[in-house]
């Protein structure tokens, strides 16, 4: 009963955390500095770069699983070159899951930055240059503390979307139990062979999961909204 | 000290400036008046770098800021704006306070970061300007929960930390409510007193009158006249200055 846990319940809920979290760190990388050049730069293909890293937002997931395949598959446009020179192919291991939560959960992160990014007063770089800091400086000591909340949404809509991803990683990762099946592919098998006590546990445990990112969230920001406002109640304890 | 010859700025086919001369010695205390939109704004972020030019040269303390027609300027104009920006301080119409700092980090960041200089130390002289200015006891308080007034103040405190050879201000008190003016306009005139080389933008004629060495009137992009304060203001010879005046000081 005990093995019997472990490997039906366990281990998607642990694959799935692991891709997610692996996925979230990546997308907020990339996905900040990406959403963060959008809204302030202008450079070549912009807008092509744009609607490109948009497309899995209105894809299929299981389009996007296919372009995966056809781009890092073993006999992929990339994933051959890779296969050749290591042995070694993505398809149907955990990081292809992770490249999955990744390609879909991306756009929605630079979207949101970029609308943080947007909302910061660039008066307020501006300023910073103007002090003589260089302008990496000025977007991780201004830009990025201003937008900070742009940041965490984003973070979290991808952990979030990772963790609900089903089609891309079914398509480029399989549904290989204890190595691929996170948990919304466990819940499919669980529910195809007719294992409803199964199914109902990693539904519960998968919403439990989800309300408390949510409500770490929403905590998190609401502390971040009041924190110019401890200087309030000082004075006012003052008078 | 900062020297501008026929400076020339375009937008598309707009022609802004239209040979703009100007020459502040050090010390000296120019007041550039005129409508809105007549450049003044614009003129002053061409002097540090925030706005190119295309024809024409700025030179701040012996360095100089050349006219890019290129779409992205080359390192060695960045690193020039970058020299300019240490030498010259800026003050602008909204104050711009970082928000999600205190009074005090507003006016230390900089110093600390940019010119190495010891955070107790920096601490020590911002709290000490702070005091001068009356606003020692805000120095915990966030840019949120000041006044206007207070902001400016703030903004003027966290230039000078920067130890600038000259301020530009750039309509400093235009968004302020009226009682909060004189404190603004008292802090600048400290300034001023004590020898700072100072270009600022203002609608405030009173202190242009007061304070001025020198008043250059903007009108369409160009410089349409400039004199002494007096000259300027009691006996205009230029029709466009004694228009321009006649709306302003009714």
């Amino acid at each position: 009963m005990t093995t019997s846990i472990m490997e039906t319940v366990w281990l998607p809920l642990r694959l799935s955390i692991q891709v997610s979290i692996v996925s979230t760190i990546m997308v907020a990388l990339t996905g900040t500095a990406l959403g963060y050049l959008l809204s302030r730069k202008d450079f070549f293909a912009k807008d092509v770069i744009d609607a490109i890293i948009t497309l899995p937002m209105v894809l299929p997931p299981t389009v996007t699983g296919y372009y995966l395949i056809l781009i890092l598959g073993r006999r992929g446009f990339l994933g051959q070159f890779v296969y050749n020179w290591t042995g070694w192919t993505l398809a149907f291991t955990w990081q292809a899951a992770v490249v999955a939560s990744f390609v879909v959960s991306f756009p929605l992160m630079v979207k949101t930055v970029r609308a943080a990014v947007d909302s910061v007063d660039p008066e307020l770089e501006k300023a910073s240059l103007l002090l003589g800091k260089g302008e990496v400086e000025t977007v991780v000591k201004i830009t990025l503390p201003l937008a900070w909340k742009g940041v965490l949404a984003g973070m979290v809509l991808s952990f979030a979307r990772g963790i609900g991803e089903f089609g891309a990683t079914l398509m480029l990762a399989g549904n290989i139990p204890g190595k691929t099946a996170t948990m919304p592919l466990a819940i499919y098998s669980a529910t195809q062979s007719g294992d409803s006590v199964l199914a109902n546990s990693l539904v519960i445990i998968l919403t439990l999961l989800s309300l408390t990112v949510i409500y770490v969230t929403n905590r998190l920001s609401r502390k971040g909204l009041t924190f110019g406002r401890d200087i309030d109640y000082k004075r006012a304890s003052n008078l | 000290m900062i020297i501008v010859r026929d400076l020339h700025k375009y937008y598309g086919d707009h022609h802004l400036f239209k040979g703009i001369s100007l020459d502040v010695k050090k010390g000296e205390v120019v007041v550039l008046i005129g409508p809105s939109g007549s450049g003044k704004s614009t003129f002053l972020r061409c002097i540090n770098g925030l706005e190119t030019f295309q024809e024409g040269e700025i030179d701040v303390d012996n360095i100089a800021l050349h006219s890019i027609s290129r779409p992205k300027p080359s390192s060695a104009d960045m690193e020039a704006i970058r020299q300019v920006r240490l030498k010259v301080g800026m003050v602008f119409q909204q104050f711009n306070l970082f928000p999600h700092m205190t009074v005090l980090e507003n006016i230390v960041e900089a110093p600390v970061r940019v010119l190495g200089i010891a955070r107790d130390k920096a601490e020590k002289e911002a709290m000490a300007f702070l005091a001068r200015i009356n606003m020692a006891n805000k120095a915990d308080a966030r840019p949120e929960n000041l006044s206007g007034g207070q902001q400016q103040r703030v903004a003027i405190a966290r230039a000078l930390a920067m130890k600038p050879k000259a301020m530009l201000f750039d309509e400093p008190t235009a968004s302020l409510d009226p009682e909060m003016v004189g404190e603004v306009l008292s802090v600048i005139k400290d300034l001023v007193n004590e020898g700072m080389t100072t270009v600022i933008s203002t609608h405030e004629m009173g202190f242009a009158r007061e304070a001025a060495d020198r008043v250059v009137v903007f009108a369409d992009g160009e410089i349409i006249d400039t004199g002494p304060p007096d000259e300027i203001f009691s006996n205009p010879k230029n029709e466009r200055t004694k228009s321009f005046l006649s709306r302003i000081l009714r």
